[in-house]
């Protein structure tokens, strides 16, 4: 008994002395911030998640998505569709700053540039030599092109946002609440960011396939063309000189003979893309053909989204652009009241197609263009005849135009700078239907506020004109009221 | 060495009275305590005598003349059997004599009161007959006659609560020692309660505890909130069973409790100071008594529920008429049905609870045994909830310095729940049954799921019945201690503690029926955790009592480790739908699958000194220094100090002689509790891994979140002033508590961050609380003769206020479609409703109408016009709880109610909008239609429209109520009839839980919340599954 009480004694005081030193825990299923970018296997994986942003995370919706909910929803291409209220605010250009698919893209936005911070700041301090001397320049030229193109979306959106280049990293007040800069500061980033990029990447990657996945030159290129266009003040110059080097560039993009294989589906990563989301159904699917096609093409039998305007059908069909029409929209009878196209079930109603093969809700294989040479092509043109060559111009907009059979421009659409614009508009809009490109298209060319208040959309339930109320204000998105909210320091309007 | 044995009992006492089994009598102690036992049944002299011899002689050398005595005592009793007499005394406490009180012969019904001055007298008595003593407010006494013609009684105060042994932190405190805050729910408050969860045990029966369902799912667990919000995110205190911390309270089965504790103030939780913060409920279960022969307990209740109310919508004529309004054509002869969706979703939910137990004890061991068998199907279709449990509980003393114990229970439990707080076309189910027209019916020819006629809404059996679903855990709970009297006054004591529970969940949508099964073409989702927890207490404790002086000291280390661990996956593709497991699944991404191991580490070295001097000044001070792993090195350990003191001013001279007080005590306390709700490895940025893309060799990886080394304890400090007074002989007895509880570096670990910061939220000291209340208990006893009443009342009222925050402000409870509708601000209370002001509808074209900022009409209001629009915050909560009982038949009516709260009844977002094809409710047949009605429901909307409809005062309603929570009658078969069964006791009981509900709260439940515990979200129903009303019979046997 004795002995027993001694032991039992001699455990307790061991049970007393408590080890502090086992409060130190380390992350079982997750790396630190401390060791996890230590490698250049861990900065190329930390690269892939900026790419991820594409084709994952919250960014998922708006790429496949709302991106033409914005630009084609939003603009005279296309009704919502579907039975989402906040996307029949994007519809109707009545979007309130507590729209939730304002801050949720917003975020992801911010999301991603951080990951490209987090990549621009992580990988000069790799020691290796190898990394050094064969990725390092391309790890920087990728991470600044990503960034870049994520502000570019942003600023389109938005008009001027808060900059942010470095990784936040603390919770501070004079941290974390940064006023925005104007749109000509943001659009400065971004064309800094892509000149850096220019020189850093190659024109190519060795397999056709990450040439068309990874930032290029040539993506660097085509987005600082975009930028130097749709900045507030255009520079057609740089702009036109950054479509030369993409065309100097060794990735040799040029236009697809056939305008259908560009969406048939069997062409991804083709002579004319630049970039796209590459979807391959396992590591991420896309869920853009589901929500588009009509039932017939899908699983789903609930009503679609996005769903081609009157008026755009009717351009396609007054230009007798039956190539493009075909690629782009299909019509099918449907069994449900589409208040546009059929106030009753059974109704003929149009859907956009150019993105195919539905498979499930959201494992797709089918990629989206981020950028895509005919594009280019027709902003080439745009900045031509932003420089007053207007022959060069629409010798651009005529081969995007034969390419799909259709005559050249006429004299009258070609001779004057002005009526050179609108059909190069015009063209784009055929073109790029349903692509995202058109709300932008409109603003840069300051068509936006005539083109809605003009548009004469009749909604069979009541038998009116749908009234857009397009006004200067509503131009941009606003600035989704979560975030200011969070950040006192956000101004509402433009800047 | 002299052992005080605290368990001493009525019971060992009988069977010694009867002169049987003496030589068992090894033990010299417990003698001892039966000879005092006895001198109290036996005459005035001869105790004297006795109790000298015994002191003098066996506490010196143990010899065995004592056994000789108490033979001699006892064969004097014998011999004077069977001689019937008169008997004659006097019954007086230790301050005079009591008159009234009842003097009853054992066993019949011949019984006197005695007279004014104290004074009985009996006939017809024999020498064998017990005289029982009973007396308001004193121990009722037994006394066999014996030879004596002349009894003098002297009653003891019973003052049961106040000897009361109360649970408190590592150890026991008797209620009028007690200088914290602390509320004790009895085996009073516990019986004949039919509930299955604990919470729903204490709330109303206590001040200042206030219970949330977030819904009334037969599986969803009841959060207790104490004291008001002092936390964000999970308010829930710390549950301590048998003292193991236990996680998920559903785990408890509420009949084998036998007490429940309640440390609401700081100096009372300090011991539990790192996780005290939001309170501390301290269950003890089930013990056999000491020297008990067994008892065998069968308790069985079963009994059935149902929604209490249902809505009203509009009918198939009134639906296709909104529908022409809104401009929807079909053919409606297509359409033919009149299906009441309230009525198919809503069922008779049965519940039914047995338990099996045994309890008993010799004189080293203790025991007690059950088994349980809980199943409920509930008032919604498809859910239903099923745990079988058992639970063993074992004390040995095994020699005398070292005792042992376990407690042991292990839970099967499953349930089945539907999606409820859900729009109806996100597959909400009792939204779903509002918004579904009646025109459809629940299956398509081909065997799937219908849908709206205008667009593909499924009807709300897609998800109810659609998805085949089930929640399940297996868990063990168990703890083991042993305890060591070291020296003379001290005692260690050594507890191991593990808790391990298994929870798995499995959903499988088959590819046919439903909308989302055929886009994936069927889904499987698999989920496993298991969670561990190890904690290891060690303890020593010091008791002394010398002259007045009352010395209780202790000190120990406690060590808990965490750990949890979850794998998912999910599986699409199946090729047919009757096997549904993950495995049969052909298309399985890697963003499917998923792995989380986390684990947590806590330190900490407790002290705390209680010392009492007369029992009349009492003073405890405690310290607890706490290390955890969910901090950085530099902030990993905090301090929590605490203090208290009370004074029993009856205890006084001057209060002596003031007969109608028989207890008075101020009480007074301040402390700091600690608290650490994060998540492991908060501190660290971690990097997260699965962003991945196609390219690359590798898979993608990015930050988390914000490494934080600043990161440190959220501390409460609370000041406590408390007055328990209990006044003539007992019949009123109450406490009035005051706090200030200050919270500072409250950890939120959703702080909101603007996004641009390229994180969502990051876990931070984000704000600081304060919390002030009052809380009023009052227990009496009205009538106390045959037929007897009692009530207790109590009332508590709490304001809480923002001190600090670190963001501007913290928005939250977003409703679909609407976004936030509860703001958190500096300075103003948790949690305000936050929207327009809705001012009224224009006679002109319908439209809702709404202030801005400057007081002006608006359509279309800016964020800017957005007001506090409503406070889900009470004004005050109370329960009363009245007692009748009349020979065996007892009536408990329990009401407790809310007073001054609001709620957003967000349900009507979804049912009065007319923006959508949904069904609507009846209201909206009021709706604006042509120029000039003067209505207050807006017209028609075009589709998606929301400005008709937004979070505003239209949708903000009064949801106090005052709530018939239970009604149980029950009667105890009479025990003589029973004898001859041989039943110990038999009772019959039928409760009727939420029998009625007084409230303006137009919603299915006042007291639900679609958010739960989340301090700042509170006051929102949206599709919330109500709580039912119930229905049940129970028997009570023992054996």
């Amino acid at each position: 008994m004795r002995l027993l009480k001694i032991l039992t004694i001699t455990i307790g005081i061991l049970a007393f002395t408590g080890c502090e030193d086992s409060l130190e825990l380390n992350p079982i299923t997750s790396e630190t911030s401390a060791t996890a970018y230590d490698e250049p296997a861990e900065i190329e994986a930390a690269l892939i998640g900026v790419y991820n942003s594409f084709g994952g995370g919250g960014n998922r919706e708006y790429f496949q998505w709302d991106l033409l909910n914005f630009q084609d929803t939003r603009s005279d291409n296309a009704y919502a569709g579907g039975d989402v209220p906040e996307l029949f605010a994007v519809d109707f250009i009545n979007i309130v700053p507590t729209n939730s698919r304002l801050s949720g893209h917003w975020g992801a936005f911010y999301s991603a540039i951080n990951k490209a911070n987090n990549v621009l700041e992580r990988a000069p301090l790799i020691k290796d030599e190898e990394f050094k001397a064969s990725r390092l320049d391309q790890v920087m030229g990728e991470a600044y092109f990503l960034r870049a193109y994520h502000y570019y979306h942003l600023v389109t959106m938005f008009s001027g946002v808060p900059l942010i280049t470095s990784t936040t990293k603390s919770i501070r007040p004079e941290d974390i609440y940064v006023p925005r800069s104007t749109s000509v500061e943001v659009y400065a980033q971004i064309l800094s960011d892509l000149e850096k990029a220019i020189n850093l990447l190659p024109d190519t990657f060795p397999s056709n396939f990450e040439t068309k996945s990874r930032a290029t030159s040539g993506a660097a290129n085509a987005l600082a063309a975009k930028a130097n266009l749709q900045k507030p003040t255009p520079d057609f110059q740089a702009a036109l000189d950054h479509i030369l080097a993409l065309e100097n560039s060794s990735a040799n993009y040029e236009l697809l003979s056939d305008y259908n294989k560009l969406f048939d589906g069997s062409n991804e990563n083709n002579v004319e893309s630049i970039l796209e989301v590459q979807f391959d159904g396992i590591i991420h699917g896309s869920f853009r053909p589901s929500i588009l096609s009509p039932p017939s093409r899908s699983i789903q039998s609930w009503r679609k989204f996005i769903t081609p305007s009157h008026d755009i059908i009717n351009l396609f069909l007054n230009e007798n652009d039956i190539v493009r029409l075909t690629a782009t929209v299909l019509f099918e009878n449907v069994n449900w009241i589409d208040e546009y196209w059929g106030n009753q079930q059974g109704s003929s109603v149009p859907f956009v197609y150019k993105w195919k093969n539905a498979v499930g809700w959201d494992q797709s294989t089918t990629n989206n263009y981020l950028l895509r040479y005919g594009d280019i092509v027709l902003l080439k043109a745009e900045a031509l005849n932003g420089l007053n060559k207007l022959v060069e111009a629409t010798a651009q907009v005529n081969r995007i135009r034969a390419r799909v059979n259709l005559p050249n421009l006429t004299v009258q659409q070609s001779n004057s700078k002005e009526a050179l614009k609108l059909a190069i508009l015009n063209e784009r809009r055929l073109e790029l239907a349903f692509e995202g490109e058109r709300w932008n298209d409109l603003v840069r060319n300051g068509e936006a506020i005539s083109t809605m208040n003009n548009l004469k959309e009749r909604d069979l339930r009541t038998g009116e004109f749908v009234n857009y109320n397009m006004t200067p204000e509503k131009l941009f998105l606003p600035i989704p009221q979560t975030e200011r909210d969070l950040n006192p320091s956000l101004i509402p309007g433009f800047l | 060495m002299l052992l005080l044995n605290p368990h001493f009992d009525q019971h060992s006492v009988e069977k010694n009275k009867l002169g049987i089994n003496f030589t068992l009598l090894t033990n010299l102690n417990y003698l001892l305590m039966n000879l005092k036992q006895i001198v109290l049944k036996t005459k005035r002299s001869l105790i004297e005598n006795c109790k000298e011899i015994l002191t003098n002689s066996l506490r010196l050398n143990g010899s065995n003349k004592c056994f000789l005595l108490i033979g001699i005592v006892f064969l004097a009793s014998q011999s004077v059997l069977a001689q019937t007499r008169t008997i004659t005394g006097t019954v007086s406490d230790d301050k005079g004599v009591l008159p009234g009180v009842s003097v009853l012969v054992k066993g019949t019904t011949k019984g006197i009161v005695s007279d004014f001055d104290g004074v009985f007298k009996i006939s017809n008595v024999n020498a064998n007959d017990i005289l029982i003593f009973t007396y308001l407010g004193y121990l009722s006494q037994e006394i066999s006659i014996g030879n004596s013609n002349e009894l003098n009684v002297i009653l003891k105060e019973a003052s049961r609560e106040l000897d009361e042994v109360v649970v408190i932190g590592y150890g026991t405190q008797k209620t009028r020692n007690i200088t914290s805050a602390v509320s004790v729910v009895g085996e009073e408050d516990l019986k004949l309660r039919p509930n299955t969860q604990v919470a729903a045990l204490v709330y109303g029966k206590t001040p200042g505890v206030v219970a949330t369902a977030s819904s009334g799912q037969p599986g969803q667990g009841i959060s207790l909130n104490i004291r008001g919000s002092s936390s964000l995110g999970d308010q829930q205190p710390l549950y301590v069973v048998d003292g193991v911390i236990i996680s998920d309270t559903r785990s408890i089965n509420p009949a084998d409790v036998e007490k429940i504790s309640i440390l609401k103030d700081a100096a009372s939780a300090a011991i539990y100071g790192a996780q005290g913060a939001n309170g501390v409920v301290l269950i003890t279960t089930k013990l056999g008594k000491k020297g008990t022969a067994a008892s065998v307990n069968f308790n069985s209740y079963s009994g059935i529920s149902s929604v209490v109310k249902t809505a009203d919508v509009l009918n198939a004529r009134q639906y296709q008429d909104l529908m022409a309004d809104l401009g929807y054509n079909t053919i409606w002869s297509r359409f033919p049905y009149k299906t009441n969706w309230q009525d198919e979703i809503f069922q008779e939910g049965l519940t039914q609870n047995h338990q099996l137990s045994l309890s008993g004890g010799s004189d080293k061991t203790t025991y007690y045994i059950s088994g349980t068998l809980y199943d409920e199907v509930g008032a919604v279709f498809s859910t239903k909830a099923r745990r079988t449990s058992f639970k063993v509980n074992l004390d040995q003393e095994i020699n005398d310095w070292l005792k042992v114990g376990t407690r042991v229970t292990y839970n099967n439990y499953s349930d089945v729940s539907v999606n409820d707080t859900s729009s109806g076309d996100k597959g909400g189910v009792i939204i779903g049954a509002l918004v579904t027209p009646p025109v459809i019916t629940k299956f398509n020819n081909d065997g799937t799921f219908t849908t709206n006629p205008f667009q593909v809404w499924e009807n709300p059996f897609a998800s109810a019945e659609g998805i085949e679903r089930g929640y399940k855990t297996r868990e063990f709970t168990g703890n083991a201690f042993a305890e060591l009297k070291l020296l003379k006054d001290f005692t260690f004591k050594s507890s191991l503690s593990i808790q391990q529970r298994n929870e798995d969940y499995d959903e499988f949508v088959d590819p046919f029926r439903t909308d989302s099964g055929r886009s994936d073409n069927g889904r499987a989702f698999a989920s496993r955790g298991t969670y561990q927890f190890v904690g290891f207490d060690n303890t020593i404790t010091y008791k002394k009592k010398f002259n007045n002086h009352n010395i209780e000291a202790l000190v120990g280390i406690i060590t808990q480790d965490y750990r949890w661990e979850n794998q998912s996956i999910t599986a699409k593709d199946f090729t047919s739908g009757e096997i549904g497991t993950v495995g049969a699944g052909n298309l399985i991404r890697p963003d499917d699958v998923s792995t989380n191991i986390s684990e947590q580490k806590n330190i900490a070295y407790i002290s705390r000194l209680d010392y009492g001097f007369q029992d009349k000044y009492l003073f405890t001070v405690s310290l607890r220094r706490d290390g955890s792993s969910v901090f950085g090195p530099d902030n990993r350990f905090g301090l929590f100090p605490s203090v208290s003191a009370g004074w029993r001013l009856s205890k006084e001279k001057f209060l002596a002689d003031v007969n109608w007080i028989r207890d008075l005590k101020l009480r007074s306390s301040w402390g700091v509790n600690g608290n650490d709700p994060i998540n492991p490895y908060s501190y660290l940025g971690l990097v997260q891994q699965g962003a991945n893309y196609p390219i690359g060799a590798q898979g993608g990886i990015y930050p988390l979140n914000i490494e934080n080394n600043s990161l440190k304890w959220e501390e409460t400090k609370q000041f406590n002033f408390g007055l328990d007074f209990s006044l003539l002989k007992g019949r009123i007895s109450t406490s009035i508590d005051v706090y200030r509880k200050q919270t500072d570096d409250v950890l939120f670990s959703n702080n909101p961050l603007p996004a641009t910061t390229g994180f969502g939220s990051a876990t931070g000291n984000a704000l600081g609380l304060k919390n002030e209340g009052f809380e009023f208990l009052i227990n009496t006893i009205n009538i106390d003769k045959k037929f007897k009443w009692s009530s207790n009342f109590n009332i508590s009222i709490n304001r809480n206020e923002v001190t600090k925050l670190t963001v501007p402000e913290i928005a939250s409870g977003s409703i679909a479609g609407r976004g936030a509708a509860t703001i958190t601000r500096l300075n103003q209370p948790l949690s305000q409703f936050y929207g327009y002001v809705f001012a009224g509808v224009d006679a002109d074209n319908g439209r809702a109408q709404y202030l801005t900022a400057d007081n002006q009409l608006t359509y279309t209001p800016d964020a800017e016009d957005r007001r506090i629009i409503g406070d889900p915050n009470a004004d005050f909560v109370y329960g009363f709880t009245n007692n009748f009982s009349y020979k065996g038949f007892e009536l408990t009516v329990f009401l407790q109610g809310s007073q001054g709260n609001d709620m957003i009844n967000a349900t009507r977002f979804d049912t009065e909008a007319m923006n959508s094809p949904n069904n609507q409710s009846a209201t909206v047949l009021n709706r604006w239609r042509t120029p000039g009605d003067i209505t207050n429901v807006p017209g028609i909307s075009q589709i998606g429209n929301i400005e008709n409809s937004l979070i505003s005062t239209r949708f903000v309603e009064d949801a106090s109520y005052l709530r018939v929570k239970t009604v149980t009658l029950s009667y105890n078969l009479p025990s003589d009839l029973l004898k001859k069964v041989k039943i110990k006791g038999l009772t019959i009981y039928a409760t009727g839980e939420n029998l009625f509900t007084f409230t303006n709260y137009s919603g299915f439940d006042p007291e639900v919340n679609t958010f739960g515990a989340n301090a700042v979200a509170q006051g929102i129903d949206y599709g919330t599954f109500p709580q039912t009303r119930k229905l049940i019979l129970g028997v009570n046997l023992t054996l």
